[in-house]
């Protein structure tokens, strides 16, 4: 039997197909079909499991309304509701700062305030009333924040710094409600004053250190550069001398006097094994020499 | 694809896909289920905005998966009409299955087909049954053109052997 037989036989297979009314019931049911999946593609919130996303739905939920609210309190006035969270987060703002910028943040934070005070609208609001107070208080203890700071460069920095914001702080109060102006204006010249003598007092403890240090650090120069006492120096010895010396006039220069305290003490005793020495090489010498200590 | 595209597109196919899934299921009603699935798996692909090439081919080939996935969850192997009757498995009695049964020389070349070799089977009924390329079989067994020609050649040997 020849292919064509079997392509014969293959073909009577094609008896195997389907009634117009079977085709149109297949093609509605698909049809039903995709109707359903295009229901579905829009259903997916009615079928969206809340349950098993519900600790982070409502943690996303409240980072918005936190966020959105920040936004809204953040331009409030102080006759605002809504004013009260904008302190509270100045104030988590100053309390998470470094300690060393914390006087200059609290800065900002009152300028800010006396500039929301400059523009609220009901002057006799309590809420302003009570601001203006707190204010007040703030300014009075910005120069007690300064002087928690350990060093003296950075006391002189700081309080620079705040000088120049509570000098713009004089030129928004002049714009504050009458009523509140005076107060206010009183509290800044106050805290302008103790930070100026601050500024002073501390610029003061730079420039001069005790006299008895720069006395020590003269005669020590004038020692060291006598070459009849250095004449056992090895010129190493010299050179760091020489080194320890220039570090010593920086640092009382820039007001570290513990630092150059320090140095001079080091040199000090530098001075005292070398005489200790030479003592020692002339009482062996049996040759008469000159005391270094008594000089 | 607008619907009376899909809609002339089904015509032409229906025939073909619901052959194809009947002659590897013995069933009338899985091969309804599985073209009716074939076909919805053929539009969401379309509106997907897949290109398709050769959207015969493409639809075979998605038939075919849908088949695979069919005996992967029915975890059984295709049967005769004859073996599932003896297994005691109630046959739909749909019209043209009575006239099928009736057909001596019908039931001996699916008997035959069900003797040789799945992929021989394969590609004779793609190629000689449903008229498709080599090419289109190349797609939808996901093997070379070359190779399919000579599985077609070998496929036609073992019938031959079988039916004479």
């Amino acid at each position: 039997m020849a292919e064509k037989d079997i392509f014969q036989k293959i073909n009577k297979l094609k008896q195997i197909s389907l009634s117009e009314s079977q085709k149109e019931e297949i093609f509605l049911l698909i049809q039903k079909r995709i109707i359903s999946s295009e229901r579905r593609k829009f259903a997916f919130l009615s079928n969206f499991n809340f349950r098993k996303y519900q600790v982070g739905f409502v943690f996303a939920l409240l980072i918005i309304f936190a966020s959105s609210t920040l936004a809204l309190a953040n331009n409030s006035l102080p006759d605002s509701p809504l004013y009260s969270l904008k302190i509270f987060y100045q104030n988590a703002k100053i309390a998470f700062t470094k300690k060393e910028n914390k006087a200059q943040v609290k800065a900002i934070v009152l300028k800010e305030r006396l500039n929301d005070l400059k523009k609220a609208k009901s002057i006799n609001d309590p809420r302003v009333l009570k601001l203006a107070n707190s204010l007040k208080e703030d300014l009075k203890s910005l120069p007690n924040e300064i002087t928690q700071l350990n060093k003296q460069k950075e006391i002189l920095k700081v309080s620079q710094s705040i000088q120049k914001t509570t000098e713009k702080m004089k030129e928004i109060s002049n714009e504050v409600p009458l009523v509140l102006k005076k107060e206010i204006n009183n509290a800044l010249e106050e805290t302008n004053q103790k930070i100026y003598s601050l500024i002073l007092e501390t610029e003061d403890k730079i420039n001069n250190c005790p006299t008895y240090l720069l006395k020590n650090l003269e005669d020590l120069r004038v020692y060291f550069e006598n070459s009849e006492y250095v004449k056992n120096y090895n010129p190493k010895e010299i050179l760091e001398v020489k080194n320890t010396l220039n570090e010593i006039d920086s640092l009382m220069k820039a007001g570290d006097c513990l630092g150059a305290l320090e140095k001079i003490e080091s040199l000090n005793q530098i001075k005292l094994i070398h005489s200790l020495r030479v003592l020692n090489e002339s009482s062996v010498d049996s040759s008469p020499s000159e005391s270094l200590d008594q000089k | 694809m607008t619907n009376e595209e899909f809609h002339n597109f089904y015509n032409q196919n229906i025939d073909k896909v619901f052959r194809f899934l009947y002659l590897r299921t013995n069933s009338f009603e899985s091969a309804q289920d599985l073209a009716i699935e074939s076909f919805f798996k053929f539009w969401l692909s379309s509106e997907n905005g897949q290109k398709i090439e050769n959207p015969r081919a493409f639809l075979f080939k998605i038939a075919k998966n849908v088949l695979i996935d069919f005996y992967r969850k029915k975890k059984d192997t295709p049967l005769s009409l004859d073996e599932l009757k003896e297994k005691g498995f109630e046959i739909p009695q749909n019209d043209f299955l009575k006239e099928l049964e009736q057909d001596e020389e019908i039931k001996n070349i699916l008997k035959t087909l069900q003797e040789i070799k799945p992929i021989y089977r394969e590609v004779i009924l793609l190629h000689y049954l449903e008229n498709l390329s080599i090419k289109e079989i190349s797609f939808i067994l996901k093997k070379k053109e070359n190779n399919i020609r000579v599985l077609l050649h070998r496929a036609l040997e073992a019938l031959k052997d079988k039916l004479f």
